[in-house]
């Protein structure tokens, strides 16, 4: 048995209510389609999946990202770009007040508008190989 | 420069306050997303607590009063007077009598509320009554049923009923729970869902190392009851199959019916006849 299906699977028993929504997750993160990073953004992950609610959608984003079916991202952007990130982490506790902008070549403090929460799927997951 | 400093402090400890890591994503998504409004549904969903025989079920309003104060839901305590177990064991008339209590409070507070969810969460006798409020009542739609300490018969048909709740219910079975057998060995009409699950499609058992009301409280309601109710999400049981197998002396103990006891009573009348006649 193909391990992404097998986590889907555990996924479904997780919620068992949401069952149609986990099945177009599964369809958007079927790594045929792409060979490439995809990224999106929980409002673009509620149109596509369509759960019940946003709270659900979070929780079954957590569930997927701890079964490696997808990954979390908290995007720092550049306050002068507001489409190119500066730094990168798995949580915005871990964001110092301050970052290096690359662009200018200023330290910036960070504000929150500055902040994006990104799930990507990557095409290189464990379950893409099983 | 310092306000944006303390909003991007605020945030992060706005984020830390939550100590459950599933509460902390949340957060964090529900801040990054523009706050709280932006993730919760606003749609009324209310909780009705079914207790079971024997009791005037203070564990109703204990469980209320933190899951009001905590989460969106809107708790119920539903009552129907103490059942002595000897009516609970006689078929007729008292079950009847229970039954239309909970079918009428069900069925109005659906009538009072219909744009809003409702589930339920039924112990015991409770389960009983709630199973034949859903087959009396085609029209009465719940969102999630959890049972505990189950004494429906492991053959209900689900089916009948199927178009009433979200698939799957929920069964909370206590491995230390010998009433559901004792229910259906001496009595009708009962069966032993609540000790030895449904195994059935339309549900989920949860197997636990509890006695008939051992989860009657607030820990088990908050990790297992509220995931389910707020999050749909399934939180499975950590007692694995091997760990909740029985002894031989206790299994038979729950086999032991009023079937073995008529026959034995019979056995010895037979035996006392005949060294009377010999």
């Amino acid at each position: 048995m193909n391990m992404c299906s097998t986590k889907f699977d555990s996924l479904i028993a997780e919620f068992p209510y949401e069952a149609d929504a986990v099945s177009r997750l599964a369809n958007l993160v079927d790594v045929e389609k792409s060979t490439h990073i995809r990224e999106y953004t929980p409002a673009r992950m509620y149109h596509l999946i369509q759960p019940s609610n946003f709270r659900v959608l979070i929780q079954m984003l957590t569930s997927a990202t701890e079964l490696g079916l997808l990954k979390k991202v908290v995007r720092v952007m550049s306050p002068t770009s507001k489409l190119a990130g500066i730094a990168e982490f798995d949580s915005a506790l871990e964001i110092p007040l301050t970052l290096f902008d690359v662009r200018t070549g200023l330290d910036v403090e960070v504000t929150t508008d500055q902040i994006r929460l990104i799930y990507q799927i990557l095409p290189d997951r464990e379950c893409s190989h099983a | 420069m310092r306000e944006h400093a303390s909003t991007l402090i605020s945030l992060q400890e706005r984020i830390r306050s939550y100590s459950d890591p599933r509460e902390r994503e949340i957060a964090e998504a529900s801040h990054l997303l523009g706050g709280p409004a932006n993730i919760d549904s606003d749609r009324q969903h209310i909780l009705v607590f079914l207790h079971g025989m024997n009791t005037y079920a203070d564990w109703q309003e204990i469980l209320s009063e933190p899951i009001r104060n905590l989460t969106n839901l809107k708790p119920i305590p539903l009552g129907y007077g103490n059942v002595h177990p000897v009516k609970f064991l006689l078929p007729f008339p008292y079950r009847q009598s229970r039954l239309k209590i909970v079918y009428r409070e069900l069925n109005d507070l659906r009538e009072d509320n219909p744009d809003a969810d409702i589930s339920v969460v039924a112990h015991s006798f409770g389960t009983y009554l709630l199973s034949k409020t859903l087959l009396k009542s085609p029209k009465l739609k719940l969102k999630h049923v959890i049972l505990c300490g189950s004494i429906l018969d492991s053959d209900f048909d689900w089916n009948l009923i199927k178009n009433q709740f979200l698939s799957p219910v929920i069964n909370d079975v206590g491995v230390r729970d010998p009433w559901p057998s004792l229910a259906k060995n001496w009595s009708v009409g009962y069966g032993d869902s609540g000790s030895f699950g449904f195994k059935k499609g339309r549900t989920v058992d949860r197997f636990f190392d509890l006695d008939h009301s051992g989860f009657l409280n607030y820990e088990h309601a908050k990790d297992f009851w509220l995931p389910l109710l707020v999050d749909g999400r399934v939180i499975p049981s950590r007692l694995n199959a091997q760990s909740r197998k029985l002894s031989y002396w206790q299994t038979e103990l729950r086999r032991f019916s009023l079937l073995h006891l008529s026959t034995i009573i019979f056995l010895a009348l037979l035996c006392w006849v005949w060294s009377t006649n010999n």
